[in-house]
């Protein structure tokens, strides 16, 4: 009886790497899917420089930035 | 004795493509729907401190409101209006204060993009946004002159200052009466375009010579389009590209040049050519894979069979991928190709886990990614096929174009 091959370990890894990739690329539907479900057509990165200072001091040298990105903007 | 008609076995493939195609179709519609977001309310929404009244005659995009705070008329104004990033078209709200002389950038809103968050977090990470601080609305706010682009989002820079430019110029001229003193943006092609020209046009070199030139050639593609397409531009093709095309996101040429570039580069080479000329050689992920394969000096192959299950594999990624793309209207949430954040060193949540396993894979089997997972790579090559079908069937065959070796993406075609 012929002897069965042995597959190196490398076939092992890529197929568990494979297996991985699988599960993550799914994970990262999952990800997508709970944005999605958030119902938030505006979300991300609100960048406000600030409204607060006066008139004439508004330079960019003048002007204390707030920054706010990435933040998310509530429910509709 | 009568034959008995054999019994066809049930087409369940066929079936499940045609639900396939449906369920897409069916996706995209509720997708457009959905997405009709009142981007005025929302604006409102956003600065409860005053209240904003649409300026006369503006009905559509950009549109100008007079703003009132405390029942009095306020020397502000806020703009509305839209550009197009990589991702797709992007809205923002501008709050103008008026000084002496004009009037200056008071506040930016980003009110919807469809910017990959990568691209986004780079954007917000630089400080981007920070440039246009206290800004004359007469300033010319162009990329290049007074605004800096940040690399790695060259194209979401160029789509976020033009919206803010059309912005405040048009609240400049119409709503302040102020002179046109700005310089309006020329279309020229500059370095970065021309780099990107001279790449393709090198690869179809090297795709159609055999000679010590075309190895030469090959060679200086790998190397430019690891560091231009991919670190510096990082502008490599994903899913979200293809469905942004579906879903009507075509940035103007005039804007976007590059993005015209590469998407005649590598749809005119299948459609054209009939050859994939970006996955051979223009797709930096590739390169990176092929380096680190060279690396290991492992070269596993993949048997037929496998290969054909990886193709049904990918099939149905990108079906779960294009839901969510046209469900959301929002290119960047489907694309789970590591692409962005290899060049970029940005990604979010579970991005990350796929890029380290992604070249991981590939120091054991050549184009690990493209031959088991990328969707661009496999609907190029369907390209390919489908021109080669229609080219036998309607023009009776023709002259096979020379393979390369060594450069076959994806198993079985080109």
């Amino acid at each position: 009886m012929a002897k069965r091959k042995e597959k190196p370990w490398q076939f092992k890894v890529s197929f568990a790497l494979t297996i991985i990739m699988l599960f993550c690329v799914f994970g990262y539907f999952t990800q997508s899917f709970l944005e999605i479900r958030k119902v938030k057509p505006v979300r991300v990165a609100i960048e406000r420089l600030s409204a607060t200072s006066k008139e004439a001091d508004v330079s960019p040298e003048a002007t204390p930035v707030i920054e706010e990105g990435n933040k998310e903007l509530p429910d509709q | 004795m009568a034959l008995t008609p054999k019994a066809r076995p049930f087409p369940l493939a066929r079936v499940l493509e045609s639900l396939a195609w449906v369920s897409l179709l069916a996706a995209f519609i509720i997708g457009q729907i959905a997405a009709q977001t009142d981007y005025e309310a929302l604006l409102k929404q956003q600065m409860p401190d005053v209240e904003l009244s649409r300026a006369e005659g503006y009905s559509d995009l950009p549109v100008v409101f007079h703003v009132e705070a405390d029942g009095k008329a306020s020397p502000d104004a806020v703009i509305m209006s839209e550009g197009v990033g990589y991702g797709g078209p992007l809205i923002v709200g501008i709050k103008a204060r008026r000084t002496e002389n004009g009037a200056r950038l008071n506040e930016i809103l980003v009110l919807n993009h469809k910017e990959t968050p990568s691209f986004m977090n780079r954007l917000n990470n630089r400080h981007f946004f920070r440039q246009f601080a206290g800004r004359s609305i007469t300033d010319n706010f162009i990329v290049g002159e007074d605004i800096d682009a940040v690399s790695g989002a060259t194209v979401s820079s160029e789509g976020f200052t033009a919206a803010i430019r059309d912005a405040v110029h048009l609240g400049a001229a119409q709503h302040l009466k102020l002179p046109r003193t700005w310089q309006e943006p020329e279309w020229h092609i500059g370095v970065n375009e021309l780099i990107l020209v001279a790449l393709f046009a090198l690869a179809f070199f090297a795709a159609y010579r055999r000679d010590k030139l075309a190895k030469y050639a090959r060679l200086v593609v790998m190397g430019g389009t690891l560091a231009f397409v991919g670190f510096y531009a990082n502008a490599s093709l994903n899913l979200g590209n293809i469905a942004g095309i579906v879903l009507g996101y075509i940035p103007h040429p005039v804007q976007h040049p590059m993005w015209w570039i590469m998407m005649i580069g590598t749809i005119g080479s299948v459609v054209i050519l009939g050859r994939n000329i970006y996955c051979q050689q223009i797709c930096p992920f590739k390169v990176v894979q092929d380096l680190l394969q060279k690396f290991s000096g492992v070269q596993l192959r993949i048997k037929p069979k496998i290969q054909r299950q990886a193709r049904t594999l990918i099939f149905s990624l990108s079906w779960v991928a294009l839901m969510l793309i046209f469900l959301s209207a929002h290119p960047a949430l489907g694309s789970y190709e590591p692409f962005a954040m290899m060049f970029s060193l940005e990604g979010l949540g579970i991005q990350w886990y796929i890029l380290p396993a992604a070249l991981l894979g590939s120091l054991f089997v050549p184009s690990f990614w493209c031959r088991l997972f990328c969707p661009v790579g496999l609907y190029l090559n369907e390209g390919v096929r489908v021109r080669r079908t229609i080219r036998d069937r309607f023009f009776g065959g023709g002259k096979k174009p020379p393979s390369v070796p060594g450069k076959t993406v994806q198993g079985e075609q080109e």
